[in-house]
């Protein structure tokens, strides 16, 4: 469909597998990944979700951490990169290679900054021609994190 | 994420005995003909697209995101449930109460659920399809109503319009208790 949905947050990582993805517009939402545990929380649940056990959620935790850690690209099993070159920025288009996979996501493209190498734009593209373009807007590195920012509620 | 319904669903059904819907909370309204602006439906009128907070548990799976729905034609209405992450859970389109199918998240891609979909989302929307097989009720102790239909117990549901704002509800609970089905509908903006 054309219509298209913004929605807006904060989002943390620090090092190795904690994040913190935080919607607060429209509507508030959490995504909390610490280590092998995923929870998600919105206004009324709290779910967690194993990772070692869960293979989709593995999956989406992989994709999630893979772009921010840079190691989607060193992930052949998985996914097939090409690398673009371009003035102020490269660009890694990331072509899924399980059947599983591909029926959801047909291409995954992050878009790095050549200052910092960190990413400044992901897109999701998936089969059916939808896509999901998240912008990482007024990055502050290398700030101290507390472990608590990590821990649900 | 495992797999929603397994083969033997049929077997599970008969053996827990099918829930039924409880009616005890609701009051037979008599109407001589459904319009979906006396139970509150926002799909009236109007109405042209609405963005809703959606959630949908299915047993112990529980998916949130938004819905958009959408008039597409007089007889039309697109429905896409995405996550808030943006993936898509399911795109669908009503077209005169058949069910057509762009796009749906593996687990959720069962015969038997795109069936209750298709059934529920007529409903819900209050379809000239699902008019006749469905039923008014008022809600005791609220000014809110509530539909139910379904022609066997496996697919029988319960739709309750809520939060009525100048006439319109807010908020709508799907329910399909045989498979445990709760799908919510918190109107964002239309």
């Amino acid at each position: 469909m054309s219509e298209k949905i913004t929605s807006s947050g904060k989002f943390f990582f620090k090092k190795e597998k904690m994040l913190r993805w935080e919607y607060t517009a429209p509507f508030s939402y959490l995504i909390i990944i610490i280590n092998d545990i995923m929870y998600v929380i919105d206004e009324d649940k709290e779910n967690k979700i194993n990772l070692q056990t869960n293979k989709l959620f593995r999956e989406i935790n992989n994709i999630i951490l893979g772009a921010i850690q840079g190691t989607l690209l060193t992930y052949p099993k998985n996914f097939k990169a090409t690398l673009f070159d371009a003035r102020s920025l490269y660009l890694a288009s990331l072509f899924p290679q399980s059947a599983k996979l591909k029926e959801t996501i047909s291409e995954i493209d992050i878009y790095f900054n050549k200052s910092d190498y960190t990413v400044d734009r992901l897109i999701m593209r998936e089969a059916s021609g939808d896509f999901t373009r998240i912008e990482f807007r007024s990055k502050k590195l290398n700030q101290p994190i507390a472990d608590e920012k990590f821990f649900p509620r | 994420m495992r797999s929603f319904f397994p083969a033997n669903i049929l077997v599970i059904f008969l053996l827990t005995g099918c829930a039924t819907i409880k009616k005890q909370d609701l009051v037979v309204v008599s109407l001589t003909q459904f319009t979906p602006s006396v139970i509150g439906s926002p799909f009236t009128g109007q109405f042209e697209k609405g963005l809703f907070r959606t959630s949908l548990d299915i047993g112990k799976n529980h998916m949130t995101g938004y819905t958009l729905i959408k008039k597409t034609s007089d007889s039309s209405w697109r429905l896409v449930f995405a996550s808030e992450i943006g993936m898509t859970w399911f795109d669908l389109e009503l077209v005169k109460g058949k069910l057509i199918k762009y796009s749906v998240f593996g687990p959720l891609d069962k015969k038997t659920l795109i069936n209750i979909f298709k059934q529920d989302f007529n409903a819900l929307i209050g379809t000239a399809e699902a008019r006749p097989s469905l039923k008014i009720f008022s809600v005791v102790e609220t000014e809110n109503y509530a539909i139910v239909g379904g022609n066997n117990p496996i697919v029988k549901y319960r739709i309750d319009y809520e939060k009525r704002k100048s006439g319109v509800a807010q908020k709508m609970v799907i329910v399909n208790p045989a498979i445990n089905l709760r799908m919510t509908l918190t109107m964002m903006g239309r």
